[in-house]
């Protein structure tokens, strides 16, 4: 399951509903990632019997706005998302990561094509890492990967 | 006049006479007894000699001549001993069936050739009883062992020894066995990476097959 599309979908739905907006973000955002549709579905079903029966609609579809700006961030780390990778791997390790932790770390950072950076990070103890404080876009795979707590 | 006081026709008798005692002296005396004594050991060995011939007679001998000596004491024909009645037979007067010597006799030939037929299976036979398979001659054993110890050896030589990536994956899915990857455990994987040949690109493959397929 793509931690990443998963924390799309939250954003979309942040204010209990989804607008037309958010929908075409999400449908860019599958794309952006290679999702398939059959993975998506997993991902989007989750999500719908999880998440969405507690939300109190509070707004019109608002959590758009909020994406974009996500998925825009995301799009501007660019070079420095592999070394922002390497240093979550580096630091996922040095605290213990889990099976699952890795995992979802690993699919996360291939879905942004980092993959072998990041794997690198875990598993090449001889290679150098400059460890880097993440920037807050990249929350999501740190929560995933225990460098950050939920609440946090 | 006193008692004991001897009197003349008394001096005249010899007391060793009257005790009819020896006046020889002990010494020449003691040689005679010797010389009794020699004769009586000759008398001796001579019973001894007769004792050894009658030990090396058979059992029907001195039966015999334990029947002669009863027949000297008493008369068999007195005794109401018969010569016919020694020669009853036991069985047919029981009415029993006298044991067949012969077929004793059969039975032993039998089992001697029972047994000799065992000892001919002992007895190595040489190539020529052992089993010939088909494509094989029985004369070329030797080559034919020597060929399936090499064989074997080159079978063993040639069984699939455990390739570089199936022992890095069996140590990579043990590496996971607690669900907590520590830095120690990287390390080991490391080096064994370095050990086996393996590149990152190869652990990474392992790692998705492992992981998440």
């Amino acid at each position: 399951m793509s931690i990443l599309f998963q924390h799309a979908l939250d954003l979309a739905w942040s204010d209990g509903r989804l607008s037309k907006r958010g929908a075409i973000l999400l449908e860019n955002f599958q794309e952006i990632l290679e999702l398939s549709d059959s993975q998506r579905s997993v991902v989007e079903e989750k999500h719908h019997l999880q998440v969405i029966p507690h939300l109190i609609p509070r707004g019109h579809g608002s959590g758009a706005s909020t994406l974009d700006q996500w998925m825009t961030s995301l799009m501007d780390l660019d070079d420095e998302l592999p070394r922002y990778l390497i240093s979550m791997g580096r630091q996922s390790l040095e605290t213990g990561i889990s099976k699952q932790a890795w995992i979802e770390g690993f699919t996360a950072a291939e879905r942004m094509k980092c993959e072998f950076e990041f794997a690198r990070g875990v598993w090449e103890p001889e290679f150098e890492v400059e460890i880097l404080v993440w920037p807050e876009v990249l929350d999501p795979v740190a929560k995933s990967l225990g460098l950050l707590l939920e609440e946090e | 006049m006193f008692i004991d006081e001897p009197t003349e026709d008394e001096d005249d008798i010899d007391p060793f006479e009257a005790l009819n005692v020896s006046t020889t002296a002990p010494a020449a005396r003691g040689a005679s007894l010797l010389d009794a004594f020699a004769e009586d050991d000759v008398e001796d060995e001579s019973s001894e000699e007769e004792g050894e011939v009658i030990a090396t007679l058979e059992m029907g001998g001195m039966m015999e001549m334990n029947e002669e000596i009863v027949e000297s004491v008493i008369p068999l024909s007195e005794a109401g001993v018969n010569e016919e009645e020694e020669d009853i037979d036991p069985f047919e007067e029981l009415g029993a069936m006298r044991p067949n010597v012969n077929a004793v006799e059969s039975t032993n030939t039998n089992v001697n050739d029972a047994l000799a037929a065992f000892m001919d299976e002992d007895e190595y036979q040489g190539p020529e009883n052992t089993i010939v398979f088909e494509g094989e001659s029985a004369t070329k054993d030797e080559p034919i062992e020597q060929e399936e110890v090499e064989e074997e050896i080159q079978v063993e030589t040639e069984k699939p020894r455990a390739q570089p990536e199936e022992l890095y994956q069996f140590l990579l899915e043990g590496v996971w066995v607690d669900d907590v990857l520590d830095p120690a455990e990287v390390a080991l994987m490391a080096r064994k990476r370095r050990e086996l040949g393996i590149s990152f690109e190869t652990h990474l493959k392992i790692l998705k097959q492992i992981l998440h397929d």
